[in-house]
């Protein structure tokens, strides 16, 4: 169902990242994630139930 | 402006992909470059056909700080193979740190040069650990 990724080409000593890969990714407060989740579910329904489940997470 | 086919292909659950997170960013460098974010969990509206992932956003900084629970990519190799460049710290050990978004372009974009925002899948000793922090919350976000 997926759609796997085209990979990173390869140049012969290694891999080849583009230039995305350099980003440096900072730490999402808790509160930042809290208010943006309220929103995400009030627009599309999130959290009501109504979405169903494709797998589901089981302790390994 | 027509959605990417890729919208219609959802990503597996222990995948990492690329998209924003948060929505904002103070620096406003969340619409140009897009983060890595490990997939925990996968629904679909019935009604929309639209699917949503629940996602742990990566992150560079901070690795020595991370929670134990965490899942932290540092290996060469590794990185080598999930297509990660720096040490990222997927933030796993709470339910609080998560959200879950609709696979769409708003939220997900593919790295320069992939086809999808999907960049690859753990490896399935990964995968197993992380089912196991997974399966041991009581606050994921729900579905």
């Amino acid at each position: 169902m997926a759609q796997r990724a085209k990979q990173p080409v390869t140049n012969g000593r290694g891999v080849q990242f583009p230039p995305e890969a350099d980003g440096e990714f900072d730490i999402v407060e808790l509160e930042e994630i809290a208010a943006w989740r309220e929103k995400l579910n009030e627009r599309f329904g999130i959290g009501q139930g109504k979405l169903k489940s494709l797998d589901v997470v089981t302790a390994g | 402006m027509t959605s990417p086919d890729w919208v219609l292909r959802p990503p597996y659950t222990y995948d990492v992909v690329t998209g924003f997170f948060p929505e904002t960013s103070p620096k406003m460098t969340w619409a140009t470059n897009p983060r890595p974010l490990l997939v925990c969990g996968r629904a679909q509206d019935p009604e929309t056909k639209m699917f949503f992932c629940r996602v742990a956003y990566g992150t560079t900084k901070q690795i020595e700080k991370a929670h134990e629970d965490d899942l932290v990519i540092g290996n060469m190799s590794m990185l080598d193979q999930l297509g990660l460049k720096r040490t990222t710290r997927f933030v796993i050990h709470s339910g609080r740190q998560m959200v879950i978004l609709p696979w769409i372009a708003e939220f997900f974009r593919p790295w320069s040069g992939y086809s999808s925002p999907v960049l690859s899948s753990l490896p399935e000793e990964m995968q197993h650990y992380v089912g196991g922090v997974l399966g041991s919350l009581d606050d994921l976000p729900q579905f």
